[in-house]
């Protein structure tokens, strides 16, 4: 099976949400049968959380949280397609013993032979230094399929509906234009950006149907993960807890597609062509003293670590 | 005996040394489009930062808490102590925090209501993620949990000097004293005749002060 990344497809933002809406059936979420590797899930019925409000704000405003989910719960999912995330962290990489940690993103069709696929977060680069962007192919390929279980290495992964998957994927592509743009919210330092992206793309799971127990990641009083370590080491720990807490939910290598497990080492196809997002405000070219940086991870023929 | 100086660059002026132009502060502040309250579209930085000393304020149009206060209390500074400044060598740029909401008539609507059309005061909107860099550039509070919160930076305000590449932090609730002073240094550097007859000032109040209370008084 071939893959195509998942960065360049040509979607907007609120190309997205209108797929999005696409994507439920009107009994619920996740209609179709053999979808899910497990039982029972996003059963639940339940307004948003205060988190998930907070983190996905921005995306909410155009057409308000209520009215989004809304249109979610009563359009049908598209037949054979799969969508899974993947929460990845390892440690012992970098100079102060932790490691790339990044989520992931991918999405398999039936009757096609390509599947999507990206990661967005931190990565060693060719000197072992952590790098925040678009991971390259070879970085994440290792977390294609389970560590074992004396790994220093975590693996969370969730099957996902079609707009949990394109809410996460707006988050993961504005977090890629940022990186790409000099545009990070925190310049200075690398894993706070990091650890905000695993936030907003965690809390963006449950927003119209709660689905994950969320840990509270917010530096609040109940954020314990946070206030005892490093800022390197939060992203690891907090997929940690979250596989702990949501156990019921990880996908296993068994259950996961043939064909998707087999892409492991193959080079990604070119990536497909953007289609702009539709606000005239932001079309302008950018100025010259605008200083687009570094990291172009999703050059296929590029350099990886 | 033969003197030689320690120091070589005493008693230059130090504005020489600032050029407009190549401001460091165009490296850390988005160029993006944004539009004012009269729909006219800008550059963030090219048109309301570039070569300017600017106040740097974020609010929205529907916020009932900080905004309209933070609003007012720059309303009044203007009329009290700036207004021989505002739109010469002073600006004040808002930018909304809910640029989604916010469209160029809400923002002249709140401008409106607000008595804040001023000269100087230009009020814009734009794309959220440019918005959101923004926010995060001048506002930032260095917190996961706070910094999602737009309401925390309404009231808060940068002044930046863009020729000089200096900006400062001010709380616009702070004293007027306060704000004032958080304004002037971020002030051109004044030339070394100005220095020197503020200092000559200076020191006559001060001997004028001793001469009466036996202190210098701290106005």
């Amino acid at each position: 099976m071939k893959r195509a990344r998942v960065w360049l497809c040509a979607l907007s933002a609120l190309v997205c949400a209108g797929v999005a809406w696409g994507a439920f059936a009107a009994e619920g979420p996740l209609a179709t049968e053999g979808a899910l590797a497990v039982e029972g899930e996003l059963t639940a019925e339940g307004e948003l959380t205060a988190e998930g409000e907070l983190a996905t704000g921005r995306a909410l405003a155009a057409g308000g949280a209520s009215e989004v989910c809304e249109r979610e719960a009563t359009s049908a999912p598209v037949e054979g397609t799969r969508h899974f995330l993947a929460l990845a962290a390892t440690q012992g990489v970098f100079y102060d013993q932790s490691g790339p940690s990044f989520v992931m993103l991918m999405k398999t069709q039936a009757g096609t032979d390509e599947v999507e696929m990206g990661a967005v977060g931190i990565y060693a680069d060719d000197k072992k230094r952590p790098v925040f962007g678009a991971v390259p192919w070879r970085a994440y390929d290792p977390f294609l399929h389970e560590p074992g279980k004396k790994s220093a290495s975590v693996l969370l992964r969730l099957e996902i509906t079609e707009p949990q998957y394109e809410r996460v994927l707006h988050i993961l592509r504005d977090w890629e234009r940022r990186a790409r743009d000099n545009e990070l919210l925190y310049p200075n330092e690398l894993h706070m950006n990091n650890i905000l992206l695993v936030k907003q793309a965690t809390e963006a799971l449950n927003r119209c149907k709660p689905m994950l127990d969320l840990y509270p990641l917010d530096w609040g009083p109940n954020d314990d993960i946070s206030e005892n370590n490093a800022r390197s080491q939060v992203a690891l720990l907090v997929f940690e807890e979250l596989k702990r807490r949501n156990t019921q939910w990880h996908v296993p290598d068994s259950a996961m597609p043939a064909g998707l497990m087999q892409v492991r080492g193959s080079r990604p196809l070119a990536a497909r062509e953007v289609v702009p997002e539709k606000k005239d405000i932001a079309t302008a070219p950018r100025p010259a003293h605008e200083h687009h940086q570094h990291h172009h991870m999703h050059d296929a023929a590029g350099p990886t670590p | 005996m033969k003197r030689r100086e320690l120091f070589t660059a005493f008693g230059q002026p130090l504005v020489k040394a600032c050029k407009p132009g190549v401001s460091r502060l165009a490296s850390l502040i988005p160029n993006t489009l944004f539009r004012t309250q009269d729909d006219k579209e800008v550059r963030f930085y090219d048109d309301l930062i570039k070569g300017r000393q600017v106040m740097v304020m974020m609010m929205y149009a529907t916020c009932e808490t900080f905004c309209p206060l933070a609003t007012k209390r720059m309303v009044d500074l203007h009329h009290e102590a700036l207004a021989d400044r505002m739109g010469k060598d002073l600006f004040m740029v808002n930018v909304s925090l809910k640029p989604d909401e916010d469209d160029p008539a809400a923002l002249k609507a709140y401008a409106e209501a607000h008595r804040a059309l001023l000269p100087g005061w230009t009020f814009v909107t734009g794309d959220a993620h440019d918005v959101e860099t923004l926010r995060y550039r001048f506002f930032t509070h260095a917190h996961i949990g706070i910094d999602l919160d737009v309401d925390q930076h309404a009231g808060l305000m940068k002044v930046i000097n863009d020729p000089i590449g200096r900006w400062f932090h001010s709380d616009v609730f702070a004293s007027t004293r306060t704000v004032l002073e958080h304004i002037r240094w971020s002030d051109p550097p004044k030339s070394l005749r100005e220095r020197k007859k503020d200092n000559a000032e200076l020191q006559r109040q001060i001997d004028s002060d001793i001469e009466t209370f036996g202190y210098h008084k701290i106005a």
